[in-house]
């Protein structure tokens, strides 16, 4: 059992499947500032509008795009897993019109800084490398940083502490969060898994908060 | 007209040719040269020498043995062995090969020979030109890494390798010192699917591979692990007990224009068929693609198998 310090988590919220695309970070920035300013935002925008400023993707270009471009409303350019980027076509259509939501991405530098801003009411995005336990067959708890296998980006929708411990995986004391992936709904429990204090620390590259402005 | 030394080197590589042919059945691309000279009733041993060492031989009565230094890759230690058994199937006395020695293009008579012994038995030309074919090339298309893939082909060193090929004319002696003086490194990374460390091979294009035990191949195949794809034997987890799949693997620390590959460790020697697939694993549904590789995989060392009562007995002669 969990005792919750906060659960962001929110009833019938779709999870995302980015399929065969790199789009891990945009969606999850997108999901955070869409959590902030209650609108759905347009994932699509951010990841191609990151390509003007750097390796499209990447976390100073999508902090950057974020900044100067913003992100217009979900319905003006819907995210599509069939997407293709390197065709020419690649390009924001005309039903682009605004208005643009513009935040700020800055850094937290410890899981108890990524606990408080959920305490608070923020959704952190975590810029991490998975490890074997995401490939599982039925993932619940991500507790091991290593092997490193990719560079991916989830966002952590809720804090809390173990009540008791679970097979061996998890203690009673242990600080955990549960993180939102974009891997489709089947992974872990409805998109979602617990990661442990211990994961966090060994495959956590950065984590981000996302403040509207 | 052939120089003395030619025709030297010349005799040692029709004796090696004809030893070739009275022992019969050697198809395999990488000469059994440990087991073809423990059948011709040769001690055989390692021990751990100085690096210049390659090895010995000894003569004594109708007791014949040979010694290789412990401490060099397999590759050159089986080279070294072909080279000592060309010294007792030669006839030459007992002896003590010392880099100077052999590596010395005015080496002397003997050492020629053996060389030339070794490199005939090792590296037939029907083998050779067996494993130009398996890479795809031609001799007139050799590149630096074409060479260093037939050198694992054939289980032998690179310098050996290029060295066989000046013997053969396919390459000139000078493009030979400059590719080993670069060494075999360089050729590994001359082009980018090519290989980084000595036991690190990888496997692209193409879906054969070979190695030998202990070896990791990176099988650079595009997973999308980011998205939650990965390749996987089909069926279970391990594919064979020859070989191990490690999964998605970030190499980039080893091999830096790699991000997304998969690994496989090579376990124990043998030939073996893998069938991978790539999947969400916890989906249910139809795989994405499925790609079928080969790998070969070398014993890593066959020496360990000597007998003891052999290894004791020849380890008190070679101290005496």
């Amino acid at each position: 059992m969990i005792r919750w310090i906060r659960d962001l988590r929110a009833s019938g919220e779709p999870i995302d499947d980015q399929e065969f695309r790199p789009v891990c970070l945009s969606l999850s920035v997108t999901n955070a500032h869409a959590y902030e300013i209650l609108e759905p935002l347009s994932a699509e925008y951010l990841r191609w509008s990151s390509g003007g400023y750097g390796q499209r993707g990447s976390v100073s270009a999508t902090a950057q795009a974020l900044a100067d471009k913003g992100q217009p409303p979900e319905n003006q350019w819907a995210f599509l897993p069939s997407t293709d980027e390197a065709a020419g076509t690649y390009i924001a259509p005309s039903t682009v019109t605004g208005p643009f939501r513009r935040a700020q991405m800055s850094d937290l530098i410890s899981f108890d800084e990524v606990e408080a801003a959920i305490e608070a009411g923020h959704r952190v995005i975590l810029a991490l490398h998975t490890s074997p336990d995401w490939y599982l067959r039925d993932t619940t708890v991500i507790t091991r940083g290593a092997p490193v296998r990719r560079n991916h980006a989830v966002v952590a929708v809720a804090a809390g502490v173990m009540e008791s411990g679970v097979g061996g995986l998890l203690r009673r004391g242990d600080r955990v969060l549960v993180i939102r992936n974009s891997w489709g709904s089947n992974w872990g429990q409805n998109g979602h898994a617990i990661m442990t204090e211990h994961a966090f620390v060994t495959s956590v590259h950065r984590s981000l908060l996302v403040a509207p402005f | 007209m052939a120089s003395f030394r030619d025709r030297l080197a010349s005799q040692a590589s029709m004796e090696a040719n004809r030893l070739r042919e009275r022992i019969g059945d050697l198809e395999a691309m990488q000469v059994p040269i440990f087991n073809i000279v423990r059948s011709l009733q040769i001690w055989l041993m390692t021990q751990p020498m100085d690096w210049s060492l390659y090895g010995f031989s000894l003569i004594e009565g109708d007791v014949r043995g040979i010694c290789i230094n412990a401490q060099h890759p397999e590759p050159m230690q089986r080279f070294t062995c072909a080279h000592e058994l060309g010294h007792l199937v030669l006839g030459h006395k007992t002896n003590i090969d010392h880099s100077v020695n052999v590596d010395s293009a005015s080496g002397s008579p003997q050492e020629l020979q053996a060389q030339s012994f070794a490199s005939t038995f090792m590296m037939p030309v029907a083998n050779v030109y067996r494993g130009l074919k398996v890479i795809g090339t031609s001799e007139g298309q050799l590149s630096p890494s074409d060479a260093y893939r037939l050198a694992r082909i054939l289980d032998v060193s690179f310098a050996a390798l290029c060295w066989r090929l000046v013997e053969m004319e396919i390459i000139g002696r000078d493009l030979a010192r400059r590719w080993i003086r670069s060494g075999p490194a360089a050729a590994r990374r001359a082009i980018a699917d090519e290989v980084v460390t000595s036991d690190l091979t990888i496997l692209y294009g193409d879906a054969r591979a070979h190695g030998r035990v202990g070896d990791k191949v990176v099988v650079d195949i595009q997973d999308h692990a980011d998205s939650g794809y990965e390749w996987r034997p089909v069926g279970s987890r391990e594919p064979s007990s020859r070989v191990r799949w490690d999964g998605s693997a970030d190499v980039s620390s080893l091999l830096e224009a790699y991000e997304g590959s998969s690994l496989l460790s090579l376990t124990a020697a043998g030939e073996e068929d893998i069938t991978i697939e790539l999947v969400r694993p916890w989906e249910h549904r139809d795989a994405i693609e499925t790609r079928s590789i080969t790998v070969e995989v070398a014993p890593e060392h066959s020496i360990e198998l000597l007998d003891e009562t052999q290894r004791i007995a020849l380890r008190q002669r070679a101290s005496s």
